[in-house]
């Protein structure tokens, strides 16, 4: 059983579902972020959010899969200040909704002043609501970027273990674990991490606080992942219950801090829960394995 | 077409309490503390915020369990309001209609924003419960369109909550709204015997439709619902007297009581002749073993034991 705790679904394709399920993705938590370009309107905000929460919860349901997201600016979009503040007049209508799970992903890009301001705001809902954090680290300027993720949130109030700060590598992660963060790790051909140094790296610093995830989006990118990184792992030789907190455990315990990410969600809905479900006829409610024609063969009936 | 006793601005309190009393019955202390204070709290001052907000916080306080209503409550439910049936609600769709129900109704403006911004921000559990809620609003009628929005989905839940157990489309659909929902009823293979009112609301144009319906399946090899033949019995004409002849000598029995169900009720007499070399089924629906309700649970069945749906 496999959780990815960030993962770009509104950009993949059914075919991925199917492949995640068959590779043992169990849930699976959709950060809000940009579509590659920066939108122009409060309204696209609001009908993402929504889809996020809705349309994009009922197409992972179809493939046995438990949708989660965060809700959050993204920090190249804050850059547009108007526009930014419209949407964080948004923001608490779905943050407290059902299955969100953090306020995210947040931070830094460029790290601008307004960026900064924006950071700090959603830092502050997100210790109103309770909820926990999800910092993305920029590309750019990338130490210095991530030791000031976290001097901001301690600034605000906020506890280490009540925040995920994500796409870390080599050079970040001691700072990140030193100081009681959740050090995540993104998966990603070409940039942030590969899977072998990610072995690596659970070798060297354990399995306390680490995270693994594919941050799959619209680029080219790997929806397995995160399977794809704990076969590795058990190839080279680490233990079972590492690949199992790094993969799964750790991200259930730091989201589940939200109180809306629990594994009774998932262990009901494919487990022997099923027949209780029919006759309360939540089976026929969010759709269960829809019936897809053809599954068994390449012919098109 | 309108049913008698619909929720009105005179009896919302009784409508109120039947939810309260539901959800009491069924959550702990700390969800009847948490329900009580924003009772008080959106009586005394109903602030559109605090309508989102609680609306969205529901199932943290008083969860999502299924209902298992009593004898009783359905029958309060019948009594409050013609056709009301939350016999497949969860706790959490009571409670965030209960919430609703709190809204200030004499101020229209009021209402509409919130709902149209419940509606445009609901993730796929409070879409459900917006549109199974809608026959308990005082002002239902005026969200006829929204309703039919929720048609449009396709995301199964959300279609069943409108579609299924609900009296709204039968009293408030236009003709063209509610041939397009038992059209897409079948086309999701939803189980279509739940829908209230298949057999008054039925026409002419739903009757050819079905036909054309059929014909298309057919030509591409694919099986039909046997309940597809629901309500048309008075709409049966020459042109589908062949296939209903065909479907009553079908392998799967299912097929062959719904086609006889469908001579049986036939306004036509060259239909109910068909019966004559078919008995057993004349008998079963004679002695009301064979009916609808029965046909589409039994399919219902089969489709969730994954069995083949054609047998």
């Amino acid at each position: 059983m496999f959780i990815d705790s960030h993962i770009h679904m509104t950009s993949r394709t059914t075919d991925d579902y199917v492949a995640m399920r068959e590779a043992g993705i169990v849930a699976i938590i959709e950060p809000s972020f940009w579509l590659g370009q920066p939108r122009t309107e409060v309204g696209t905000f609001k009908d993402y959010f929504s889809s996020l929460v809705g349309w994009e919860r009922f197409r992972a349901s179809q493939f046995g899969i438990k949708h989660y997201c965060t809700i959050g600016l993204n920090s190249k979009e804050a850059n547009n200040e108007a526009l930014a503040e419209e949407v964080m007049d948004l923001l608490p209508l779905f943050a407290s909704k059902e299955g969100v799970v953090g306020i995210g992903e947040i931070g830094y890009d460029d790290q601008t002043a307004v960026e900064d301001k924006f950071y700090r705001k959603q830092i502050d809902l997100a210790l109103e609501l309770n909820l926990p954090i999800q910092v993305h680290t920029p590309h750019r300027d990338k130490k210095a970027g991530t030791s000031r993720s976290m001097d901001v949130a301690i600034e605000h109030g906020a506890q280490p273990d009540w925040v995920i700060i994500d796409h870390n590598n080599e050079e970040t992660v001691k700072e990140v674990l030193d100081r009681g963060f959740w050090a995540a790790f993104t998966i990603y051909p070409h940039s942030k991490m590969g899977n072998e140094r990610m072995v690596e790296v659970v070798k060297q610093y354990g399995s306390e606080r680490i995270i693994v995830d594919s941050s799959a989006d619209w680029g080219i990118s790997d929806p397995l992942a995160v399977p794809k990184t704990a076969a590795l792992m058990k190839e080279r030789g680490v233990a079972d219950e590492a690949i199992h907190k790094v993969c799964y455990q750790n991200a259930l315990e730091a989201y589940g801090k939200s109180g809306q990410f629990n594994a009774s969600d998932w262990e009901m809905t494919n487990g022997v829960d099923q027949k209780l479900n029919f006759e309360g006829n939540s089976v026929l409610r969010g759709g269960q394995s829809p019936l897809v024609e053809g599954a068994d063969s390449n012919i098109i009936k | 077409m309108i049913s008698s006793n619909l929720i009105s601005f005179s009896n919302i309190k009784l409508a109120q309490q039947y939810l309260y009393n539901i959800i009491v019955s069924r959550t702990d202390e700390k969800g009847q503390q948490w329900l009580d204070k924003k009772i008080e709290q959106l009586l005394k001052d109903p602030r559109e915020m605090d309508f989102y907000i609680s609306f969205n916080l529901v199932p943290r306080f008083i969860g999502k369990q299924t209902l298992d209503l009593t004898d009783e409550e359905i029958a309060a439910g019948q009594n409050l309001r013609s056709g009301l049936d939350l016999s497949h609600w969860t706790i959490d769709q009571v409670g965030r209609n209960l919430i609703l129900l709190y809204m200030p109704f004499d101020e229209k403006s009021f209402c509409q924003n919130t709902l149209k911004n419940l509606f445009e921000t609901a993730g796929v559990d409070e879409l459900v419960a917006l549109y199974a809620g809608l026959p308990l609003l005082p002002i239902g009628e005026a969200l006829h369109q929204r309703a039919a929005e929720g048609i449009r989905t396709n995301m199964t839940a959300v279609f069943d909550a409108m579609a299924l157990n609900n009296p709204y489309p039968k009293d408030y659909f236009n003709e063209v709204a509610w041939n397009q929902m038992v059209l897409k009823a079948f086309f999701m293979e939803r189980p279509v015997y739940r829908i209230q009112g298949m057999e008054e609301r039925y026409n002419e144009k739903l009757a050819a439709m079905i036909a054309d319906y059929a014909h298309e399946r057919w030509a591409a090899g694919r099986i039909t619902m046997p309940e597809l033949w629901c309500g048309i019995g008075p709409y049966v004409t020459d042109g589908l007297l062949a296939d209903l002849r065909r479907l009553l000598d079908d392998t799967d029995e299912l097929q062959q009581q719904a086609a006889a169900l469908a001579c049986y009720n036939s306004g036509s007499e060259r239909a109910k002749t068909l019966l004559l070399n078919h008995h057993d089924l004349r008998e079963g629906i004679e002695n009301r073993m064979i009916n609808w309700k029965q046909i589409g649970s039994q399919w219902e069945n089969r489709r969730y034991q994954k069995k083949p749906l054609y047998e």
